[in-house]
C-alpha cells in the first residue's frame, strides 16, 4: 500500500526535521545525526523489510529506561538544561517509536511527539534557518498528516466492512444450525465494495496530492503571517530565549580592568546590527569607513595595587536619565542620519548599572520611532534601555536615533559642544575637571611624556599637535604591539599597569593603548577620557548595514579641546554656544585584514540580511514594530504609541489584557462583542456567497471553458479534445466523440500530415467509447498505445508547427 | 433530500485543538514569538481543513443506482453516483456509507453497513462508485440512509451529508436448479397426466430472446456471434405454443399450526423449509417461462390466497416473483381457497404440482377439519391423489426435485471506478437464468 509508504518515509521526515530543529537550538549536531540514522535504518529495515521490529515490551523498556535518564537530568539541571533534557527525550522516545511495527496509534504519538519537540525547538531558536526548516517541516507534517487520515480512514473502514461480513455469516449461523441450506436464513446483507479501499488509498496520492498538500502549506504561511502581524502583544514577553543568553559573552564592557594576567576572547557572536539613513530622504546613507559606536564613557582612573579600573563618573544611571532630545541645529554641512540598531542585549542583573547600554554613534538625537524605553544620561554619556522593576528582559532590542557626526560621508572626528545654560556649563565644566584628573600612582609619566613630546620635537603650545603626536606614536608598530594576550609579558607589578605598558613592555590590547593615551595627555594638561563602543564591524552590501561582532568591540581616547582651538581643526561649526569639543582619538595600531569579496561574502551577507529582517521583524516583534509594520501597510493613525494596535483594539472593546485576559473575556461587553465577531466570521460564508461571483468570473472565463465542461472526462481522450482545441479545432455540443474524431481525421488529412498521425483521432476514440460507453476497463497496454499517439502527436507538432497551426 | 454538510469536529480533532489551544495561549500569555509563528502554523490549518472540508462536499450531489427488483442469491450490483457541480474543484477522497437491512412484517432486521470511498471527483464531473450486495433472503428490504462523508485533508474535521430518503428494493426468491426428474414430471404424461406439445426446434415459434446455454440445449440454438461478444455460450430462444398447462400450488403454513409449542430449532427449520418452497416455485415458474410458452396457473396459500394463470410473459414472471418476494406463511387453511381456485380456473388436463411446508396428510387432515371432505376440492379432471405432492420438510424429496445454488459463488471484478457525465444506463445485471434477464430487460431504469 502506497499510502501506507509514504506515511512511514514522511513520518520519518518529520521527525528528522524535528531533531534537526532542536539540534540548531541547543547547538548539539549529534542529535539530529543519530535521528537520521535511526530513520533511515527503521524506514529500511522496520517498514520495508520488516527485519527489525521491536516488541511492544521491549519498546516499552526501553521508554522506562530513557525516561529514568532523562528525569535524573532533569531534577539535576538549570532551566536551560532541563528544557534540553526534556527536548532529548523526545528524541530518544521516538527513536523507540521508529524501530516499532507501525500502527495508527504508533503514528499518532509520533506525531504528538514531533509537535512538543517543534514547541521545545521553537522556545530555544533564534536563527533564520529555523524559521526556513520549519516551514519545510510544516509541509513534511501536513503530508504525514493528511497520509495519516488517509491510511487510518481506510483501516477503519476495511474494518467495518469486514465486521459487517462477519455480521451477516453470524446471522446465518444463529438464524440455523448448520445445514447445506443455512444461507437461505442468512438475513443480514453483505456487502462487497467494487474496487478495494486500498486501491482507493493509492490512487488518492497518485492524483496531484502532494502538489495540493504543498498549496496548502503556502496558504498555511500566509495565514501565519497575517496571525503573527494581528495577534494581540503588550510587549511584556516573560520568554528569555537560552539561544540569546548573555552568558559567557565577551566584548563591550561597562568599565575596564588593567593589569590582569589573561587573554581576551574573541568572540565571533554578534553583537549588533546598525543601518544608517539620511533623515531627510529616507535613503540608506553610504557611510565611508568604518564607524565608531559608543557605548560609555569612562573617566575615573582608579589605581589599584597591580591592578587598575578605568570607571564611568560616579554618577548612578537613571538618577540623570532622561528622554532624548530632538536634534536643534545641526552644524554646517553635516548630515542628519538616523541609526537603526538591534542591539543583543547583554544583561548584568548584578551590577548596578543594571539597564543594558545602548551603542549609537554621537552625538545623539531623538528620532521620530525612538522607543521611550530608551534613556540617556548626558553625564556619563550613556545610552540605555530602561527595563524598569518588573518588567521583563529582552533579548534583541531595535531602536532609532539620529546622529548628526556625519558629513559627507565620513564620521567626523570632532564632536562640538554646546552650553546654552548655566546648567550645562556646570555640567561641562565638571566633565573637564573629571577628565584631567591623574592620581598620583602614574605621575611618573608626566614626566615621561614631556620627554617624549620634547625628544620628537613636538609643538607643546598646541594641544591638538601634542594629542596628535602621541595618538601617532602609539600607533606605530615598531615600537608597541598589538595583543589579545597578557600571557608571557614580563609586567612590572610594582608600577601601575599602564605605566608598565608605556615604559616597559609596550604590548596589549586597545585599552591600554587608550589608557595610556588618556593619561599621557592628561598629565600634559590636556582634558582626555576613554570612550568604550564598537569600531570596525562589516558592511552588508546586500541588507546596507553594518554588522558588529562581539570582537568589534573598542576603546578609544576623547580629548576636549576649547573653542579657541577649534580653527586649528579646519572644522565650520555653529559658533553660537560653543563650549568646545570632544575630540576622537584612537591610539590602537590597526589590524589591515582587507581582503577581496568573494562570491562566498556574498552569500554570507545574503543571509546575514536574512537574518537581520527575520530579527527584526520576527524574533523581536513587539508592539511597537507591530504598529510600525501595520503601518507600512497604511494603517495609521491608530492610537497611544506605547501599544500595538491589536492591542488598542482589543482594549477599545473592553479587552484589557493588563487585567487578565480571562478575567477582561468574563466582561459581559466583551464576551457579546467575541460572540458578534465569531458569528460574523462563521456567517461570512453566507455573505460572500450572497455576491453575484459568477457573473465576475464569466467576464473572465475563456472562450472555450464552456466546451470543456461538456468534453468527457476519460483523461487521455479529454487530453487530445484539448490538445485540439488549443489548436483551433473544438468539439462542438452537437458533435459526438465519433463525429469530432471523422472531422479531426479529415482535417489532419488536409494539412498533410502522415498517415499515422491522422489515424490517431480515431484510435483514442475507439479507446474512449470502449471505457465510457463499453464500461470496460482500460488496460496498461492499451493506455501505453495512446499515450505514445499523444504523445507522438505534440512531438509532430514541435516539428511541424505551420503545418499544424 | 440531501442536505447541507453538518461539520463535526473529529476526536483526533479536539486532540489537535486542545494541543493547538495550549501553545496559542502560552504564545499569547508568554508573547514568544517563536510560539506565535508555531500557533499560526497549527491554527492555520484547522480553520483551512474546516473551510475545504465544507466545499469538497457541499458541490457534490449523489445518489445510488439499482436495478429493482433484484434476485436472492445473486450478488446485486449498484453504484453510487457522485456528481459533482463545482466547475473546477474537485473533491477528494470522498467516504460513502450506506445502509441496507430487511424489512419484515413485525420488525425490522438489523442493518447492514457498507463503506466506500473514492480517491478523487473532478470538477463538473460524476464519479461513479460500484458495490454489490449479497443478499441471501428474498423480501423488501430498505436503503439508507445514504451518506458521503470527507475528512481530507488531516481528519481533524468531519463534513457529512446525509440523503434521507430512504429507498426500497424488492428481492425476488433465490432460484436454485431443477432436476432430471422433474423435467421427466414436467415432459412426460406422468401420474396418468395428459397433454402433448411439441417438440422445441429452431422453426418452430418466433424468436423470444437470449439465453445461456443449458445442458440439453441443441448447439443449433447457439448464437456464436453473441457468444463471442460476451465470452459464454448463449441460446436463442423460441417463443412457442404449447398444449401443456401446468398447475401450482404453493403450500406455506407456519409451524405454530402444526406443532403449537415448537422450540427456535423447529422454528428455525420451519423457517428454511418455507423458503425452499418459495425458492422451488420461484425455480418452476422461471423454468417454464424459459423453456416453452406453456399455460400455467400457479395459485399461492401463505397468509392468504393468491392466484395466477397465464401464458409466461415477462410481466406475469416479474409479478410472480415479486408476489413469492413477499410472500408469509400462513395458518394453513388458504390452501383451501387455492385448491378451489385451481379447479375452477385451472385447464384440464394439467400437471398439478403441489409444493407444500407440510406433509400431505397434515394438510388433507387439516381442510377435513374445515369442510369435512378433503376430496372435494378434486374437480376439473385433477384430484388430489394425481397431484404431485412435495414436501419441503422431506429434503430427500426436495433433493429429487430440486437444488438449491450456493450463495457466494458469484464475485464481482474489483474494477476503477469510472467517471463520466451524464446519467447512466441501467446497471448490468449478472444474468444467471432467464428470469434475471428478464427482470433486467424489463427494469431499464435506475432507481432515484
Amino acid at each position: 500500500m502506497k499510502v501506507e509508504r509514504n506515511l512511514q518515509i514522511c513520518t520519518a521526515a518529520v521527525a528528522v526535521i524535528g531533531s534537526m530543529l532542536l539540534g540548531i537550538g541547543e547547538r548539539a549536531p549529534e542529535l539530529p545525526l543519530m535521528m537520521l540514522m535511526a530513520a533511515l535504518t527503521s524506514v529500511i529495515f522496520t517498514d520495508i523489510l520488516g527485519w527489525l521490529r521491536l516488541p511492544k515490551i521491549i519498546a516499552n523498556i526501553f521508554m522506562i529506561f530513557i525516561a529514568v535518564i532523562a528525569f535524573s537530568d532533569f531534577f539535576n539541571s538549570t532551566s536551560q538544561l532541563q528544557l534540553y533534557a526534556v527536548a532529548n527525550l523526545l528524541v530518544y522516545v521516538q527513536i523507540v517509536i521508529l524501530f516499532q511495527q507501525k500502527t495508527a496509534r504508533l503514528y499518532g504519538h509520533l506525531a504528538v511527539f514531533s509537535l512538543l519537540q517543534v514547541v521545545v525547538a521553537s522556545l530555544l531558536n533564534v536563527g533564520v534557518i529555523f524559521g526556513a526548516l520549519l516551514f519545510v517541516y510544516l509541509i513534511f507534517a501536513f503530508l504525514a498528516l493528511s497520509l495519516f487520515n488517509v491510511y487510518r480512514q481506510i483501516s477503519v473502514m476495511e474494518k467495518a466492512n469486514h465486521q459487517s461480513i462477519l455480521l451477516s455469516a453470524q446471522s446465518a449461523t444463529t438464524n440455523t444450525q448448520s445445514s447445506e441450506w443455512a444461507f437461505l436464513m442468512r438475513d443480514r446483507p453483505r456487502g462487497r465494495t467494487g474496487i478495494a479501499l486500498r486501491s482507493v488509498g493509492d490512487q488518492t496520492i497518485a492524483t496531484g496530492f502532494f502538489r495540493y498538500i504543498i498549496g496548502i502549506g503556502m496558504i498555511v504561511m500566509v495565514f501565519t503571517m497575517v496571525f503573527f502581524y494581528c495577534i494581540p502583544r503588550t510587549g511584556n514577553s516573560a520568554w528569555h530565549h537560552p539561544g540569546l543568553s548573555s552568558a559567557g559573552r565577551t566584548g563591550m564592557t561597562r568599565e575596564i580592568t588593567l593589569g590582569q594576567v589573561g587573554q581576551i576572547l574573541d568572540d565571533d557572536r554578534l553583537a549588533l546590527r546598525v543601518s544608517f539613513t539620511d533623515e531627510k530622504i529616507n535613503e540608506p546613507y553610504e557611510v565611508a569607513g568604518d564607524p565608531y559606536l559608543s557605548g560609555t564613557v569612562l573617566t575615573r582612573y582608579v589605581p589599584k595595587r597591580g591592578s587598575s579600573n578605568w570607571l564611568p563618573t560616579g554618577l548612578a544611571v537613571g538618577s540623570t536619565a532622561l528622554t532624548l532630545e530632538s536634534v536643534r541645529n545641526i552644524p554646517l554641512g553635516h548630515d542628519l542620519v538616523r541609526q537603526d540598531i538591534t542591539v543583543e542585549v547583554v544583561h548584568n542583573p548584578k551590577s548596578v548599572f543594571g539597564d543594558p547600554l545602548l551603542p549609537a554613534v554621537y552625538p545623539i538625537y531623538a528620532a521620530r520611532n525612538t522607543p521611550e524605553q530608551v534613556r540617556y544620561d548626558p553625564f556619563s554619556r550613556q545610552l540605555f534601555l530602561n527595563v524598569g522593576p518588573g518588567k521583563t528582559i529582552v533579548d534583541q532590542y531595535r531602536y532609532s536615533v539620529v546622529t548628526t557626526a556625519f558629513s559627507k560621508q565620513n564620521q567626523q572626528t570632532v564632536t562640538p559642544v554646546y552650553a546654552f545654560d548655566r546648567r550645562s556649563e556646570d555640567t561641562l565644566r565638571r566633565k573637564i575637571r573629571a577628565a584631567l584628573e591623574l592620581p598620583a600612582e602614574v605621575q611618573s609619566l608626566t614626566e615621561f611624556t614631556r620627554d617624549l613630546l620634547t625628544q620628537r620635537r613636538v609643538d607643546t603650545s598646541s594641544s591638538i599637535l601634542i594629542a596628535r603626536d602621541l595618538e601617532n606614536y602609539l600607533t606605530s608598530q615598531e615600537l608597541f604591539t598589538y595583543s589579545l594576550s597578557q600571557f608571557g609579558i614580563e609586567r612590572d607589578l610594582t608600577i601601575d599597569p599602564v605605566l608598565d605598558f608605556v615604559m616597559n613592555h609596550r604590548t596589549g590590547h586597545c585599552e591600554y593603548f587608550a589608557s595610556a593615551l588618556a593619561l599621557m595627555l592628561r598629565s600634559q594638561g590636556i582634558p582626555a577620557r576613554i570612550v568604550i563602543g564598537y569600531h570596525g564591524g562589516e558592511y552588508n552590501k546586500i541588507g546596507e548595514h553594518f554588522k558588529f561582532r562581539n570582537s568589534d568591540a573598542h576603546a578609544w581616547v576623547e580629548m576636549f579641546i576649547p573653542p579657541e582651538t577649534l580653527p586649528a581643526l579646519d572644522v565650520v561649526i555653529e559658533s553660537t554656544g560653543l563650549a568646545g569639543a570632544w575630540v576622537l582619538l584612537d591610539p590602537t595600531p590597526s589590524r589591515d585584514d582587507q581582503l577581496e569579496r568573494t562570491l562566498y561574502d556574498e552569500v554570507v551577507d545574503s543571509f546575514e540580511y536574512a537574518q537581520l529582517l527575520w530579527d527584526n521583524y520576527v524574533l523581536t516583534m513587539d508592539p511597537q514594530q507591530q504598529e510600525e509594520a501595520l503601518r507600512k501597510l497604511g494603517i495609521n493613525n491608530v492610537g497611544a504609541k506605547d501599544l500595538g494596535v491589536s492591542t488598542r483594539l482589543l482594549k477599545s472593546i473592553g479587552i484589557d489584557f493588563d487585567q487578565g485576559l480571562l478575567r477582561s473575556l468574563a466582561k459581559p461587553q466583551s464576551l457579546l462583542i467575541f460572540l458578534l465577531v465569531i458569528s460574523l466570521l462563521l456567517g461570512a460564508g453566507r455573505w460572500i456567497k450572497l455576491i453575484r461571483w459568477g457573473g465576475l468570473l464569466r467576464l473572465t472565463r475563456p472562450r472555450n471553458t464552456r466546451l470543456r465542461t461538456q468534453q468527457a472526462s476519460v483523461m487521455f481522450y479529454r487530453r487530445m479534445e484539448k490538445f485540439f482545441t488549443r489548436r483551433g479545432q473544438p468539439r462542438y455540443a452537437s458533435q459526438t466523440q465519433r463525429e469530432y474524431a471523422s472531422e479531426l481525421t479529415q482535417w489532419l488529412c488536409e494539412s498533410e500530415q502522415e498517415s499515422d498521425i491522422v489515424k490517431i483521432p480515431n484510435q483514442v476514440v475507439d479507446l474512449f467509447y470502449a471505457v465510457r460507453f463499453g464500461d470496460s476497463d482500460v488496460t496498461h497496454e492499451q493506455l501505453l498505445v495512446v499515450e505514445n499517439c499523444l504523445s507522438s502527436l505534440s512531438h509532430r507538432v514541435r516539428k511541424n508547427p505551420k503545418r499544424m497551426t | 433530500m440531501q442536505v447541507k454538510p453538518r461539520i463535526l469536529i473529529t476526536t483526533q480533532g479536539w486532540y489537535y485543538l486542545f494541543v493547538v489551544l495550549f501553545i496559542v495561549g502560552g504564545a499569547i500569555m508568554r508573547e514568544v514569538n517563536m510560539l506565535v509563528i508555531l500557533s499560526g502554523m497549527l491554527f492555520g490549518p484547522l480553520l483551512l481543513h474546516w473551510r475545504l472540508t465544507i466545499s469538497s462536499l457541499e458541490n457534490l450531489s449523489f445518489r445510488r443506482k439499482f436495478n429493482n427488483p433484484t434476485m436472492a442469491g445473486v450478488e446485486t450490483r449498484m453504484e453510487i453516483l457522485l456528481e459533482n457541480h463545482h466547475r473546477r474543484w474537485g473533491s477528494w477522497f470522498v467516504q460513502v456509507h450506506d445502509r441496507i437491512r430487511k424489512v419484515n412484517q413485525d420488525s425490522t432486521a438489523a442493518a447492514s453497513e457498507i463503506q466506500l470511498a473514492v480517491p478523487f471527483v473532478f470538477g463538473s464531473s460524476v464519479a461513479k462508485i460500484p458495490f454489490t450486495w449479497d443478499i441471501a433472503q428474498r423480501g423488501i428490504y430498505e436503503m439508507g440512509p445514504l451518506y458521503i462523508e470527507s475528512r481530507f485533508p488531516f481528519g481533524l474535521v468531519r463534513a457529512r451529508r446525509t440523503l434521507r430518503e430512504r429507498e426500497s428494493i424488492i428481492v425476488c426468491p433465490q432460484l436454485g436448479r431443477l432436476t432430471p426428474q422433474w423435467r421427466r414430471v414436467i415432459e412426460s404424461d406422468h401420474h396418468g397426466l395428459s397433454g402433448s406439445f411439441s417438440r422445441q426446434g429452431r422453426s418452430e415459434g418466433d424468436y423470444y430472446a437470449m439465453r445461456k446455454w443449458r445442458s440439453g440445449d441443441s448447439t443449433r440454438w447457439i448464437h456464436w456471434r453473441t457468444t463471442a461478444r460476451l465470452g459464454e455460450l448463449m441460446v436463442r430462444q423460441y417463443e412457442q405454443q404449447r398444449d401443456r398447462a401446468v398447475g401450482i400450488v404453493l403450500d406455506l403454513s407456519e409451524l405454530t399450526a402444526e406443532i403449537p409449542n415448537a422450540d427456535l430449532n423447529q422454528q428455525n427449520h420451519h423457517a428454511v423449509v418455507i423458503e425452499i418452497a418459495v425458492s422451488m416455485v420461484a425455480t418452476i415458474v422461471n423454468d417454464l417461462c424459459s423453456r416453452n410458452g406453456s399455460h400455467f396457473s400457479l395459485t399461492i396459500a401463505g397468509t392468504s390466497a393468491s392466484h395466477f394463470s397465464a401464458t409466461p410473459s415477462q410481466n406475469v414472471t416479474r409479478a410472480v416473483l415479486e408476489s413469492l418476494a413477499v410472500v408469509n406463511p400462513g395458518n394453513g387453511e388458504a390452501l383451501r381457497d387455492s385448491f378451489q381456485w385451481l379447479s375452477h380456473e385451472g385447464q384440464q388436463g394439467m400437471t398439478v404440482v403441489i409444493v407444500s411446508t407440510r406433509s400431505k396428510q397434515q394438510a388433507i387432515t387439516q381442510l377435513d377439519q374445515i369442510n369435512n371432505s378433503a376430496t372435494n376440492v378434486t374437480q376439473q379432471d385433477w384430484s388430489l391423489q394425481d397431484a404431485l405432492w412435495i414436501d419441503c420438510q422431506n429434503h430427500l424429496e426436495v433433493d429429487r426435485y430440486f437444488q438449491p445454488f450456493e450463495a457466494t459463488n458469484t464475485t464481482s471484478a474489483e474494477q476503477t471506478p469510472q467517471q463520466h457525465d451524464g446519467q447512466g444506463d441501467a446497471l448490468e445485471q449478472p444474468a444467471l437464468s432467464h428470469v434475471e434477464a428478464e427482470i433486467s430487460l424489463a427494469t431499464e431504469e435506475a432507481s432515484h
